[in-house]
């Protein structure tokens, strides 16, 4: 009498277990879904102000120190400039970070010969930028980080 | 700039609580289920329920406690797998059952130290080189040490217990990938990466292990697809490997057998295609709702609680709930990708691709050889499947995402953080 | 060169694969799930057996063929012959063939039974009884059948082709089910091949009824082809070498073509010598004219004649939900004497006797092929009907116009031609007969009838095939008339 009475709860049971298994995987689509959006919607606000912003590496005093990029940054120890970092290793007018259709590029400002990108001097002209690059300017020591899809278009062609 | 304000108090992450309860409910009842089967209550059966409602609840509040930027799904959905496997093993034998939950607390561990690992990543990028030497040499080491099981010769037995070390050399070979190919523009510079994969891949042939030989030459080939985007010679690559694909048919007998049952299962019903016509007809038997719980008879398929796990679940469950398994592994490949999208550096961006596309391909590749749509290889179902070291593998592949999850959202957070000064 | 990019890529290739995985689960359950469940191999229903009483099979008029005594043991009807008769579409109770006692365990072992079914049994107590199947056969029909046949190894098979039901599948030799246990034990001796189900698995040379086949390819391609006339005055001639036809060369008759070999040449003849003279294409069919059907094939071409065979079903696999059958097959000749040769059903051609019964029966239903059924009705032990049949189409094979023309043509075969054997006082018959020649003339040929009764109330089509029967208008024909003079007798078709 017992097996027969598990038989036929096991059989009942069968409609529950497919039941609850689909209405998880629609919870989890219709969750996920609404996470995408709200992560796709920041993605815009911030991609749509800057395209990323550099992190201090050294001198210790300065580790750890971010500043926003935005589509022009001029970068030295003056206070007239969009990022101004104190060190007295830099000029008043270092380097420049500027936007381009095809990314993001460094270049050396009037040329000072003290601007290194990834460990290898920047002459004359402009560098394109990758994530992850590191500049440094005089001992100042700076990591790049894009945001979204302005990584993408720095690392295309 | 009120606009920003709102967008910070609006990027709350999404509660999983109803999903959680769900879930909760679906792993109870089952063990219920379970417990019930003989007149008197079987308390083992809720014990094990118990473990595992605990160290669910354990791992989404401290994880999403400590990192708000985890990717709670992922987690949900790999805990869930790891449920249904239970739920089956626990059903042909609550021996097995308890030896998987052990195994699954050390890969939950192994998961918490593989995220706060990746808080580092280039911690790691500075090992690589150690990790090519490590993977290769234990690899090689394999050959001396191995011990034959399931018809390949790489496992490590040590009394009860058996392990498959090339399981964690998936994991080191997707850090391996991601660092050669994370800076594209060296494509010269990548032999060192050729001759590896190249190295580990005909060892794995060699030992018999032709699941996991393609696995990683898969995986190998589509990131380095994704890296670098050359056509070209993906092509080649793929060429090449369906040209070895080809002269392994026509030089091991094992081959042309693994080829001839996919055909026909049915002619060589007492030999070598048994397995394959008992796992058709188990899930024939189950039918659109499946047969029931313990009103199936899985212990005929040979495999039944690690390769063929596939067929037991349709047997029991049915095909409606096969193909939500499937789904489910889809969702898991969907956000495991999402999460690559999200990386703050190609770096982490490969390793989190590698992670995915490994989980994808192992996967597929099991499902379409038990219901015989491509040749049946000899691997298991990630988190699903019965087996310590491939539980291990699959919960340090996810960690290892988890972390990059974490790592994205936080560099997303700041960046926004940014903007409002 | 976008990483970012290529990742979507991927994604959406995986997901694509997951979807066909997923896709290709149903399909391939949907399919094949009945058969792979009913293998005779599945040991669940073995165990199945030990739990629950399995259910009659019955043929549509209710005879009980099989069943379970008190006991527990597998009973079949006490008439022998008709046993055997019936052996083959009933099946046996030890996994050795795949008849209704296998295919249909669905129903006979209960695994369909509902909840609530389930449920009122359990509290009543009572013991589980499976569902009674109810076959479309009807045995009475099978037996008179199997008893016509007389010594001829063969098959037979007989279809309503207005609704694909079967009211006749019968092989012979047949095994009897009662002493399967004795068979497999050896007490008692089984005639060779008597396992096999010649209806569905027998592949056969079809020999002359092919020629329909090559008929409707004629009326597609040949334009004209009903007001021309040809004129059969010997054996054609096809080089050694190359089987080139060499339509220059004339052969006369002597003992070297009764061997197909004249000399230099390979040949191709017509049965006994009987050649026609001048003749028309409607004659040609009637009197079965080799000379003019080779000539026909190698005019409509190997490629045509191959996709006319395909739209006929040729080569298909067929998955038909109520019988597992091997498919017939046609293999494209490179050379015009294989051409010729298959044109007139030799060469390679193979059919099996149903899928000639589906042909003919589709030109019957105005060239509509229907698919076979042999499952009447499920029945609970309460007597509550569980099962609609529903009638499926196989495939719109003919146009109405090509159906309406072979028709004719086969009512004229039996009126005016080689199949006249086959008719019946009162009723206007349809057919082709078949002389198959299997070896250089050390075997006998197998003789072959497919036909029809032209009949709104009696829509029978039928197929016999007796393996060395000699000549098919000689010793087929009269078979199938008489099987289908008793089909109309009883009724089967109300």
């Amino acid at each position: 009498m017992y097996e027969n009475a598990y038989e036929i709860v096991v059989l009942a049971m069968r409609y529950v277990f497919v039941a609850l298994i689909l209405y998880i995987l629609l919870r989890l689509v219709l969750h996920s879904i609404t996470e995408f959006r709200a992560v796709q919607q920041i993605k815009e606000q911030v991609r749509g102000v800057s395209s990323g912003y550099l992190e201090v590496l050294a001198p210790q005093e300065l580790r750890g120190e971010t500043f926003v990029l935005r589509r022009e940054n001029s970068i030295g120890r003056s206070k007239r400039c969009d990022i101004f970092i104190r060190h007295e290793s830099l000029a008043l007018l270092h380097a420049f970070i500027y936007e381009k259709k095809q990314g993001l590029f460094l270049t050396d400002y009037e040329n000072r010969a003290n601007v290194y990108l990834n460990g290898e001097l920047v002459k004359k002209g402009e560098e394109l930028l990758y994530t992850a690059d590191e500049l440094q300017l005089g001992d100042v020591k700076l990591k790049l980080h894009l945001n979204g899809e302005q990584a993408e278009e720095a690392d295309g062609q | 700039m009120a606009n920003k304000k709102s967008a910070r108090a609006r990027w709350k992450r999404v509660s999983a609580a109803g999903l959680l309860t769900l879930i909760i409910l679906f792993e109870l009842t089952a063990f219920a289920l379970l417990a019930f089967r003989e007149s008197t209550p079987d308390v083992n059966a809720f014990i094990l329920g118990g473990i595992l409602v605990v160290l669910l609840l354990f791992q989404y509040l401290t994880l999403t406690s400590i990192f708000r930027h985890l990717d709670r799904y992922i987690l949900i959905i790999a805990n869930l797998l790891v449920a249904i496997g239970l739920i089956v093993q626990y059903r042909i034998d609550p021996e097995i059952a308890f030896r998987q939950v052990t195994w699954f607390a050390v890969g939950m561990v192994a998961m918490y130290v593989c995220i706060l690992l990746m808080r580092r990543p280039n911690f790691f990028r500075k090992l690589t080189l150690v990790i090519m030497i490590a993977c290769a040499g234990v690899m090689m080491a394999l050959f001396v040490l191995g011990s034959e099981k399931y018809g390949a010769t790489n496992w490590i037995i040590i009394g009860d217990n058996s392990l498959q070390p090339s399981e964690l050399v998936k994991a080191g070979t997707v850090f391996i990938l991601a660092h050669w190919l994370a800076n594209a523009k060296r494509l010269r510079g990548i032999w060192p990466l050729l001759l590896y994969v190249v190295a580990v891949v005909g060892m794995l042939v060699l030992q018999r292990d032709l699941g996991a030989a393609v696995l990683i030459a898969l995986t190998a080939l589509i990131v380095f697809y994704v890296a670098t985007g050359n056509k070209g010679l993906t092509v080649l690559g793929l060429g090449a490997g369906c040209a070895g694909a080809v002269a392994g048919y026509f030089m091991f007998d094992h081959v042309r057998v693994r080829v001839a049952i996919w055909k026909n299962p049915w002619a060589t019903y007492t030999g070598s295609g048994y397995q394959i016509a008992q796992g058709l007809m188990a899930i024939a038997s189950g039918g659109v709702f499946g047969m029931g719980l313990t009103r199936g008879s899985p212990k005929l398929i040979p495999a039944y609680h690690t390769d063929y796990i596939f067929a037991v679940i349709c047997e029991e469950f049915g095909i409606i709930f096969g193909v939500a398994v499937i789904a489910l592994y889809l969702a898991l490949i969907v956000r495991g990708a999402l999460v690559a999208l999200n990386a703050p550096d190609r770096y982490t961006m490969l390793i989190a691709f590698g992670c995915t596309v490994l989980i994808t391909l192992q996967s597929f590749i099991i499902i379409a050889g038990v219901i015989k749509l491509i040749p049946l290889t000899g691997i298991t179902m990630p988190f699903v499947s019965y087996g310590g070291s491939s539980l291990l593998s699959s919960m340090i592949l996810l960690g290892i995402l988890e972390g990059v999850a974490i790592a994205g959202g936080e560099t997303l957070e700041k960046s926004l953080r940014e903007i409002e000064v | 060169m976008s990483m970012r990019r290529n990742i979507k890529t991927m994604l959406v290739i995986f997901a694509a694969m997951f979807v066909v995985l997923s896709v290709y689960l149903l399909y391939t359950v949907n399919a094949y799930g009945t058969r792979w469940f009913s293998n005779p191999y599945n040991t669940r229903l073995e165990n199945q057996k030990n739990n629950i009483i399995a259910g009659d099979i019955k043929d549509r008029d209710g005879t009980t063929l099989a069943g379970t005594n008190t006991a527990g043991d597998r009973t079949y009807i006490d008439d022998s012959s008709m046993r055997k008769a019936t052996a083959h579409a009933v099946g046996d109770n030890y996994g050795q063939t795949f008849g209704a006692e296998n295919f249909f365990s669905k129903y006979l072992l209960g695994f369909d039974q509902s909840l609530l079914e389930r449920f009122s049994r359990m509290v009543s107590e009572k013991p589980s009884y499976g569902s009674d199947v109810y076959l479309t056969i009807n045995a009475e029909l099978c037996d008179y059948i199997y008893a016509q046949m007389g010594d001829y190894k063969g098959a037979v098979v007989v279809m309503n082709y207005k609704t694909g039901e079967v009211y006749a599948k019968v092989s012979k030799p047949a095994f009897d089910p009662k002493y399967v246990a004795e068979y497999l034990s050896g007490k008692r001796a089984l005639a060779g091949g008597a396992m096999v189900n010649r209806v569905t698995s027998g592949r056969y040379t079809p020999g002359s009824v092919f020629k329909i086949v090559t008929a409707v390819a004629a009326l597609r391609y040949i334009p004209y082809v009903e007001s021309r006339t040809f004129q059969c005055g010997g054996p054609l001639a096809f080089d050694r070498q190359t089987g080139k036809y060499l339509p220059a060369i004339t052969i006369d008759e002597d003992e070297q073509t009764k061997a197909g070999i004249s000399g230099e040449y390979r040949v191709l003849r017509d049965y006994n010598g009987d050649y026609h003279g001048e003749i028309d294409f409607v004659t040609a069919f009637n009197k079965s004219c080799n000379h003019v059907f080779a000539v026909l094939a190698m005019e409509i071409g190997a490629d045509r004649l191959a996709r006319v065979a395909k739209e006929l079903g040729v080569g298909d696999e067929f998955l038909f939900a109520d019988i597992v059958t091997a498919s017939s097959s046609y293999e494209k000749p490179n050379s015009d004497v294989d051409l010729a040769w298959s044109g007139i059903g030799q060469y390679t051609d193979i059919m099996t006797p149903l899928h000639m019964c589906m042909i003919v029966a589709g030109i019957a239903n105005e060239g509509v092929m229907m698919e076979p059924e042999l499952l009447w009705d499920v029945r609970t032990t309460s007597g509550v009907s569980t099962y609609t049949r529903r009638s499926a189409i196989y495939k719109k094979a003919l146009s109405v116009t090509e159906a309406a023309k072979l028709k004719a043509m086969m009512l004229s075969a039996v009126k005016n031609g080689t199949g006249r054997n086959a008719a019946i006082a009162g009723y206007d018959v349809g057919g082709k007969t078949g002389t198959a020649e299997v070896s250089s003339g050390a075997i006998k040929p197998n003789a072959w009838f497919v036909g029809f009764v032209d009949d709104h109330t009696h829509p029978i089509a039928i197929c016999v095939v007796l393996e060395q029967g000699g000549s098919g208008g000689g010793n087929a024909a009269p078979v199938a008339g008489k099987a289908l003079k008793k089909a109309i007798d009883l009724g089967v078709a109300k």
